[in-house]
């Protein structure tokens, strides 16, 4: 397939283009080059802030957009309609508010290392093969799980969305090219849904 | 449930892996790609640069990359991150998270800058903690036992520093117990997470599989980093994540899910 990264929130670009292998793969700086692609990725690393000022540019190519498009972590977080870490709105592309993950004795926050993912629908074409498998995942903020979008949950500290979906978008909460073989599996289901 | 991480810790000097006694001695144990390659059922990977903070340098990046490129599992590195811009380039390059230890000290303003900049989730505080007169004090300039000293700084308030200022996780290493393989310092490690909120990871003293459930049975550290006791292939980690599961601890399965 041809996949494009748009690169404006990302870094650890090197590992998600690992999970690529064997597809056509380009880093996309700008809307005008996101033509033609059958996906694209955005993944997304550090504070929402910063993500919000660095998407702003793609705000009217994602809202009309139609191809697929696979966020990743905080590529996940800005498209939603409210960020607290931000304390501002997102690019409401998905409805749903992103919290902070609240603090427990036992479970200190960021929330780091790998967990396991709960799948909420039947629709399970996502996650084939996995069942059972831990994801990686290192971020303080998360969607709480809502119906329908949630496609998947994990539980910590409270239960929250792992995978949501709406019209041509997928958010991922946890880092697939950071899963060792459970992530790439991940991806390439993904790839296999959108075929 | 979220998984106790086993994190290898691979010191590097000048491009390969070593290890020393009490940050003494080092020997070499391997290239860090080969031995990189080996430890597909860990949960992270720590890289640390021995070398670069006593020396003022910055850990050569190209091995930066070429990790990235060889393992699908999550990574650090650490080692005379003083700058943004070094910080900047070892995270695009491939890096999960930068672990910071006597910068940090020297400047402690960097770490809220590099939070700000890169995310709390992506700073790690390396703390070398040593135990004098019945409380912990933090050392800086540890990658020598010549240019190692006490900064007077105790270990509890440190920790409290660093987390207001918005690290995302603390390596706690203590130094009396380093290398020895006499287990992780219980008391020191259930002393010091009290008022933590942040995640903690325990480094210092693995020595057997036993080492691992206890910190993990007595503490709540959230991972257990060592060294010699994997690259010397004296423990197995598929090994001790099935001891660790048969003894209630809840560790990840190390499966091939890509057929």
């Amino acid at each position: 397939m041809n996949i494009g990264i748009i690169t404006a929130t990302g870094s650890n670009l090197t590992s998600l283009e690992n999970t690529l292998k064997g597809h056509q793969v380009k880093r996309v700086s700008q809307p005008e080059e996101a033509m033609g692609f059958d996906a694209l990725i955005l993944p997304g690393v550090g504070h929402a802030s910063a993500a919000m000022k660095k998407i702003e540019p793609w705000f009217s190519f994602l809202k009309e957009s139609t191809q697929p498009i696979l966020g990743i972590c905080v590529g996940m977080q800005i498209l939603f309609s409210y960020l607290e870490e931000s304390k501002s709105s997102g690019l409401s592309l998905l409805q749903g508010a992103v919290k902070e993950i609240p603090l427990l004795n036992d479970g200190p926050v960021p929330h780091m290392g790998w967990n396991q993912v709960k799948t909420l629908t039947n629709d399970t074409d996502l996650f084939s093969g996995l069942s059972g498998a831990s994801f990686y995942f290192i971020h303080s903020y998360a969607c709480p799980v809502i119906s329908p979008q949630t496609q998947a949950s994990f539980n910590y500290n409270g239960q929250w969305s792992a995978v949501v979906q709406e019209r041509n978008f997928t958010g991922v909460q946890f880092h697939p090219e950071k899963s060792g073989s459970a992530g790439q599996r991940f991806i390439n289901n993904y790839l296999e849904t959108i075929k | 449930m979220l998984a106790k991480r086993i994190i290898p810790c691979l010191d590097i000097r000048d491009g390969r892996v070593v290890k020393g006694v009490q940050f003494k001695n080092h020997e070499d144990v391997g290239g860090i790609l080969e031995l990189s390659n080996k430890y597909k059922e860990a949960d992270e990977l720590v890289f640390y640069d021995i070398t670069a903070s006593t020396e003022g340098r910055v850990v050569d990046k190209t091995w930066v990359e070429k990790v990235a490129q060889t393992i699908n599992i999550p990574f650090c590195v650490a080692g005379g991150i003083k700058s943004i811009d070094q910080a900047k380039k070892i995270l695009n390059n491939g890096a999960d998270k930068v672990s910071i230890n006597t910068p940090a000290l020297t400047n402690p303003k960097l770490i809220e800058q590099l939070a700000h900049e890169f995310g709390s989730q992506a700073i790690v505080i390396g703390i070398d903690s040593f135990a004098i007169d019945k409380d912990y004090y933090v050392f800086s300039h540890t990658g020598k036992e010549s240019t190692q000293k006490n900064t007077g700084l105790k270990t509890k308030d440190w920790i409290q520093t660093v987390q207001n200022l918005g690290a995302g996780e603390v390596v706690i290493n203590c130094m009396n117990q380093d290398g020895l393989r006499k287990g992780y310092d219980i008391s020191q490690l259930q002393y010091l997470q009290t008022d933590c909120d942040i995640p903690i990871v325990a480094s210092g003293g693995a020595g057997k599989k036993e080492d691992f459930l206890d910190v993990f049975l007595k503490t709540n550290v959230t991972g257990a980093l060592a060294a010699s006791i994997f690259h010397k292939q004296k423990l197995d980690i598929s090994e001790l994540k099935n001891f660790l599961l048969k003894n209630n601890v809840s560790t990840r399965e190390v499966k091939n899910y890509v057929f």
